[in-house]
């Protein structure tokens, strides 16, 4: 298991309903899997090193604020507004580097973030 | 080999790979010109300066432009051109609060710049290069493009607010006028030191061209910049001394002769003294 892999329990009002908009909406990998015996889940894999389970019941550890790392920002934010994901904060400029958020459906908030060194090398 | 990307609304990008160009006088547009690699010389209304790998040049609409290119090993350069509405719209949105752009008023002072070289680096460089990747990659997504210009705008400001506006607030004259126009020919100076920074320069020449006398050239560099323009142009020397040993297979003696030191013994006293390493450990750290 890669040691930088980063994972993260959401809950969602619909799994249907997630699953629709993280596949067409976010245009990212999903799978059906379990978290246990009997509770169904969707996996999604934004990229090799991040995993998020979605669930409707409600877990210990779960988050309502999700980070997700990306290399060139804009290109992101200009394919995920053509497919009608609505931003909730434009593309901003932070310490770390530029940044944007969105909502899925059941109201949990992603951060978009491209790392940028500022320093000089 | 040139290609040029003309969109919708009159924004455009050109991107030159080549050793020879000579470009006749012209009015330029609004437009920001960069260099990945190598040298352009240009001139802008009868101004002559260099764009190097860490600098980019400012122009205004209407400015009268040239440039030449004459290199043995290929020049990289990339320019980015704003069409009137663009910028217009650009200039607008930053200027105005929200209630004054929703009951749909506009200002109609259009913007201008100051013409000059300003340093390439931080979120300028990130997205300029995301666009050359983009462009490189053959991108047709016109609303793609117009996001890294509009961010490339942005990115501008705030190296200008950076460079011009909290400099001038460091000089101590009493009349805004005059803190401006002092800066004007400060930047002038700073342009001339970048431009000429291998040459055999001297507190005469760049006063001359920034038309101040060399004591208050070089008491009003220091208030702005905190440091004078011998320590300004020892960096600039120094800093184009490491990106020769990072990108190209020159020998040290020959960076040396480049970038204007005489004497390789003291531009490697100086180089260790700077960055703590030597010049030649440098090379090998970013062969490795």
């Amino acid at each position: 298991m890669n040691p930088s892999s980063k994972f993260f329990y959401v809950q969602v009002a619909q799994l249907k309903e997630a699953n629709d908009f993280f596949q067409n909406r976010l245009g990212m990998n999903t799978e059906p899997a379990f978290l246990s015996e009997k509770e169904k889940c969707i996996l999604v894999k934004p990229d090799d090193t991040t995993m998020i389970f979605l669930s409707e019941k409600k877990h210990e550890h779960q988050t309502r604020k999700v980070t997700l790392n990306t290399p060139d920002l804009l290109e992101d934010y200009c394919r995920l507004r053509a497919n009608g994901v609505t931003f909730t904060r434009m593309p901003i400029y932070l310490n770390e580097g530029l940044s944007a958020m969105f909502s899925d459906p059941s109201g949990n908030e992603y951060t978009i973030l491209e790392e940028r060194q500022y320093s000089e090398d | 080999m040139k290609y040029v990307k003309e969109l919708s609304n009159k924004n455009k990008i050109v991107t030159e790979h080549t050793c020879e160009s000579v470009y006749e006088q012209q009015s330029s547009d609004y437009m920001i010109k960069f260099v990945f690699s190598g040298t352009e010389d240009c001139e802008i209304n009868n101004r002559k300066l260099s764009i190097y790998p860490d600098s980019f040049a400012v122009l205004n609409e209407g400015s009268s432009f040239s440039s030449r290119i004459d290199s043995i090993t290929p020049v990289d350069t990339f320019s980015v051109s704003f069409g009137k509405t663009f910028i217009n719209d650009f200039y607008n949105s930053i200027s105005n609060t929200s209630d004054f752009l929703l009951d749909g008023k506009q200002t109609n002072i259009e913007p201008v710049f100051l013409e000059s070289l300003y340093p390439f680096s931080g979120d300028m460089r990130y997205n300029i290069l995301h666009l050359k990747g983009q462009i490189d990659n053959g991108i047709n997504n016109e609303m793609l493009i117009n996001e890294y210009m509009y961010h490339c705008l942005l990115n501008y400001y705030k190296i200008y607010d950076k460079e011009v506006i909290q400099k001038m607030d460091r000089l101590s004259f009493i009349k805004t006028k005059t803190k401006e126009e002092v800066l004007k020919r400060l930047t002038l100076a700073k342009e001339y030191i970048s431009s000429n920074y291998n040459q055999n320069i001297t507190l005469e020449n760049i006063a001359d061209y920034a038309c101040l006398s060399v004591n208050h050239l070089l008491r009003t560099f220091k208030e702005a910049y905190e440091i004078s323009p011998y320590q300004f142009l020892m960096q600039l020397r120094l800093n184009r001394a490491k990106n020769l040993l990072q990108t190209t297979p020159y020998s040290l003696n020959e960076i040396v002769g480049l970038v204007g030191f005489e004497c390789p013994s003291s531009f490697i006293r100086l180089f260790k003294n700077t960055f703590n390493i030597t010049p030649l450990k440098y090379k090998k750290s970013r062969l490795n």
